[in-house]
């Protein structure tokens, strides 16, 4: 009876993995299932219903995983990431092709486009990137039940550590390094991209409600 | 145009259809596993649970809490009236194909 008794409740490290592995919206419904399930079980026959609510929440693990990694925010946050790496990938290319001396189309076209500041290329690139990503945060602003500031941090986190990073890694390579100036200067642009973007997202939402 | 159902998707639907206003989680995964013999993980369920939400063919809605669910509330599925359109589509392109065949000859003319 009494082994019994330690039995009833579901095993607490499977049910730590299951909550953590489920998305918040089912959460609820999925453990109150399997708590449901496991009394059933575990009045015949405990240990098989712990073995069954250990296989369970492994067979179920990569589901909800993958269902936690294609929703609406993780796939922004992906979008996001990948923006701002191509934009810091355009820049870094750039920067390479224009001092390559066997690059001579691209200096043709430094001379051409009179693009002799070829951060102008990246601040081009990244004001764009960043006026998608207001866009898109005004959107899950307004879809979901968060406010404009939580999603500004949670989305401009890794567009600032970019930055942050990159200015740490020309200092230790002894690039020109930029001054506080510089660094205020891309972060002022950036959330200016990011007003506009939000702006023109909510604009053209309220157009298409009328 | 609405996709068609796979095989799974069907078996939730003809046991949301038997259960009526009983379908949630636990019972929707006992009557597949005790009428198809399959064995259905919760996850996979509530995969395909949510994925027909999305396309409109079941609503939930969220029901009562119970001590034996450890005080969590249940949720309720129903099928709606576009998934139970696209459940007699499929159930009916099955019946025409197997008609001619000798297969499933007893259960599908009864």
């Amino acid at each position: 009876m009494v082994e019994s008794d330690k039995l009833v409740e579901p095993p607490k490290l499977a049910r730590q993995i299951l909550a953590f592995a489920t998305p918040r919206a089912d959460r609820d419904s999925v453990l109150g299932d399997m708590e449901e399930a496991f009394t059933h079980k575990a009045k015949t026959s405990p240990p098989s219903a712990y073995k069954w609510y250990w296989s369970q929440t492994l067979k179920s693990c990569p589901y909800f995983l993958l269902r936690r990694m294609t929703s609406p925010d993780m796939k922004a946050v992906g979008t996001i990431l990948l923006a701002t790496l191509t934009g810091y990938a355009c820049m870094q290319a750039w920067d390479i092709l224009a001092v390559h001396r066997a690059a001579q189309y691209v200096a043709q076209l430094n001379l051409s486009l009179n693009l002799f500041q070829v951060r102008a290329v990246y601040f081009l690139t990244f004001m764009i990137g960043i006026i998608g990503i207001g866009a898109m945060i005004a959107s899950l602003t307004f879809k979901r039940e968060r406010t404009f500031l939580i999603n500004c941090s949670l989305f401009l986190g890794p567009i600032m550590s970019v930055i942050v990073a990159e200015s740490v890694v020309r200092f230790i390579i002894s690039k020109p390094s930029p001054s506080i100036l510089y660094f205020g200067i891309r972060v002022s642009l950036s959330c200016l991209a990011l007003w506009i973007g939000a702006f023109v997202w909510m604009h053209l939402a309220r157009r298409s409600d009328r | 145009m609405a996709k068609n159902l796979g095989e799974f998707e069907m078996l939730v639907l003809i046991a949301l259809t038997r259960l009526g206003d009983e379908a949630y989680g636990v019972t929707i995964r006992k009557e597949i596993e005790d009428h198809a013999g399959r064995d259905v993980t919760v996850g996979a369920l509530y995969a395909t649970l949510n994925r027909m939400e999305a396309k409109k063919y079941i609503i939930a809605r969220m029901g009562e809490a119970t001590a034996e669910r450890g005080g969590r509330a249940k949720r309720y599925y129903y099928i709606t009236p576009l998934g139970e359109a696209q459940l007699d589509r499929a159930l009916s392109g099955l019946k025409n194909l197997v008609s001619g065949t000798n297969l499933w000859s007893n259960q599908i003319n009864s």
